[in-house]
């Protein structure tokens, strides 16, 4: 059955003629992370890009919105779609389906596996992942020195011990995750870290309210003034230090949920409103 | 016959007061007390006790009432025990509708608006249902129409996933609250709950005898001079109005109303006098005793429908193997 299938996505690739030489490397993107990745790789990386994963341009999730040329194709993931553009090679996240990414391997493509994404050093690995495979090695280690100077730069103790907490449909964001590093880079102590839950947690309204964070941290989807409004009027918040000191900080879900050097916007974002409070 | 229901009670305020007192923060008796009295405590004791924890802990009271009375009045009108807003599929019709509200972005016009999508769908399967009982109430054919419906509102549902998968928030948004949960629910959401509540147990004032009366028969129940049309109408409208809203608050919650009355009939008899009563009372003590649970026994907060459908399944099963002994 397994080869039955393999053989017709090898037909639907091969519905149409192949003008390149067989050693030419066609890379098909399926993440936006690996779309940015690549993009910053450079102009002889891009050259060699086939496929952009369907959301790049989609600004609610990508961080480079209309950089991939119109003409490009777009692509959602699916074996067929993929193997007809015949790379060799493509990136997948750690969730795209295993049963698809074994089909790819079996028509012979290097199927990249991106997993990890969980802070600075995940971003660093995956950046690396990414240049190895497509032998840009030296520019992917030119952008990890690039973003470990960014973050530098950001690293700060503004936050100076306060408390906070990144709260998202009713989902904490604790150890291992982006935010714990972006809150720690900027002084903050993660309290969901602190109290020893890992990843993303669903917790109650009423746990977080017993934490008493300094500061709370919010996704907005159009206007963050009002989304912090609007926060500060759910049951029992008022009652929260951050509530009280006007520190509840809605962010651009784009940044906030980022995986890529964009975190280091999220340390900056914290400390400017931080010191704005503060004045 | 009034001592378990005594009991009951008993059990109802055991299980608000430790509501109350149990949870995250250093809350005691004491500062409890203070808060219900309106006396002077710290601004985050107020906020857990006045602001979370009597609104959560009421509004579970509230619809688990709500669902029991369902429950109740469904039964009595299928003259069937296993009819219930999860079983003959309202609940997936109130979650459907619901769902496919949020996706068009409903939600934005105001908390009203999905509890009135979701009282639709769940008014809309009741229709259906009703048109085919009226055909052929066997229990099979019932409970097959129930699954049939509750299929293809569960495919819509999962339409409105799949669209989500491209619009993430929108997914997120309809799986947390097709999750269903009382956390973060305000006194708002309280006057909702208890206003349906209100509506629903109006009409079971208005039912109890007419639904006594079907209990022998349709045409019986006519000649005794009960009004079935304005009854079915009466009843299906509650029926629909407290599964509906139920939905719209706390997402979907199954079987509540398939134990309930069981265990209420099993307590006061099958006249629907006490029976609708003392299924809102035992309703409203499960779904907080639920909640309580759920809220306590991890940090991970837990969907109350998760725990209701573990409990209610064997109860399903065992009325439905019940069922089968006495008709062999």
């Amino acid at each position: 059955m397994k080869r039955l299938a393999v053989a017709l996505l090898w037909l639907s690739a091969c519905a149409r003629p192949s003008t390149e030489p067989s050693d030419t490397v066609r890379i098909a993107s399926v993440t936006i992370d690996s779309d940015a990745t690549l993009w910053a790789l450079g102009e002889a990386t891009r050259a060699q890009v086939v496929a952009v994963s369907a959301l790049v341009d989609d600004a609610r999730y990508s961080p480079i919105v209309d950089v991939w040329p119109a003409e490009l194709p777009r692509v959602t993931g699916t074996s067929e779609s993929l193997v007809a553009l015949r790379p060799t090679v493509a990136f997948v996240a750690e969730w795209s389906d295993p049963t698809g990414r074994s089909l790819l391997e079996q028509a012979g493509i290097d199927v990249v596996v991106l997993s990890g994404y969980g802070g600075f050093d995940d971003y660093k690995a995956r950046v690396r992942t990414i240049a190895r495979a497509v032998g840009a090695a030296e520019r992917g280690e030119a952008l990890v020195t690039a973003f470990e100077s960014d973050v530098a730069d950001a690293t700060s103790s503004v936050g100076r011990g306060k408390t906070i907490i990144s709260y998202s449909s009713g989902n904490v964001a604790a150890a291992g995750t982006t935010f714990a590093d972006e809150a720690e880079a900027a002084g903050f102590v993660n309290l969901a870290a602190r109290e020893g839950l890992e990843g993303h947690v669903q917790v109650s309204l009423e746990q977080l309210v017993a934490w008493q964070p300094d500061v709370i941290v919010v996704p907005c989807e159009a206007d963050c003034a009002a989304t912090e409004r609007a926060f500060a009027t759910q049951p029992g918040v008022a009652a929260t230090p951050a509530a009280k000191a006007g520190l509840i900080v809605a962010l651009d879900p784009v940044l906030l949920f980022a995986t890529g050097p964009r975190m280091v916007e999220v340390t900056r974002a914290l400390g400017v409103r931080l010191a704005e409070a503060t004045q | 016959m009034i001592r378990p229901l005594l009991v009951v009670c008993a059990v109802l305020v055991i299980a608000l007061w430790t509501a109350l007192v149990v949870g995250p923060g250093d809350v005691g008796h004491a500062q409890v007390a203070a808060t219900l009295m309106g006396q002077e405590v710290p601004m985050v004791a107020h906020a857990l006790v006045w602001d979370l924890r009597l609104p959560r802990s009421l509004l579970a009271v509230t619809v688990g009432a709500s669902l029991g009375l369902a429950g109740a009045i469904a039964q009595g009108l299928f003259r069937n025990p296993l009819a219930e807003p999860g079983v003959l599929g309202v609940s997936a019709g109130a979650a459907m509708a619901g769902a496919v509200a949020l996706a068009a972005g409903l939600d934005a016009a105001g908390p009203w608006a999905i509890a009135f999508a979701a009282c639709a769908g769940a008014v809309g399967v009741l229709l259906v249902l009703m048109a085919w009982a009226r055909a052929d109430a066997r229990l099979s054919t019932l409970i097959l129409c129930g699954v049939a419906l509750a299929s293809v509102c569960g495919a819509i549902t999962t339409l409105v996933l799949s669209i989500g998968i491209e619009r993430w928030e929108v997914g997120i948004k309809v799986v947390r609250w097709l999750m269903g949960s009382f956390d973060g629910r305000s006194w708002s959401h309280l006057g909702v709950g208890a206003t349906t509540l209100l509506v629903g147990g109006a009409a079971s004032v208005w039912l109890r005898q007419d639904l006594d009366a079907l209990q022998l028969g349709p045409d019986t129940a006519a000649s005794l001079g009960a009004d079935l049309r304005k009854t079915w109408r009466v009843g299906i409208g509650a029926v629909g109005v407290l599964a509906g809203i139920c939905t719209a608050l706390t997402g979907v919650i199954g079987f509540v109303g398939l134990v309930v009355p069981h265990v209420a009939r099993g307590l006061v008899g099958s006249g629907h006098g006490r029976l609708l009563p003392a299924s809102a009372l035992l309703g409203g003590t499960l779904m907080l005793l639920v909640d309580l649970l759920t809220r306590t026994v991890t940090a991970v907060a837990l969907p109350p429908g998760v725990v209701t459908s573990l409990l209610g399944t064997p109860v399903f099963l065992l009325v439905l193997a019940r069922l089968r002994t006495e008709v062999t």
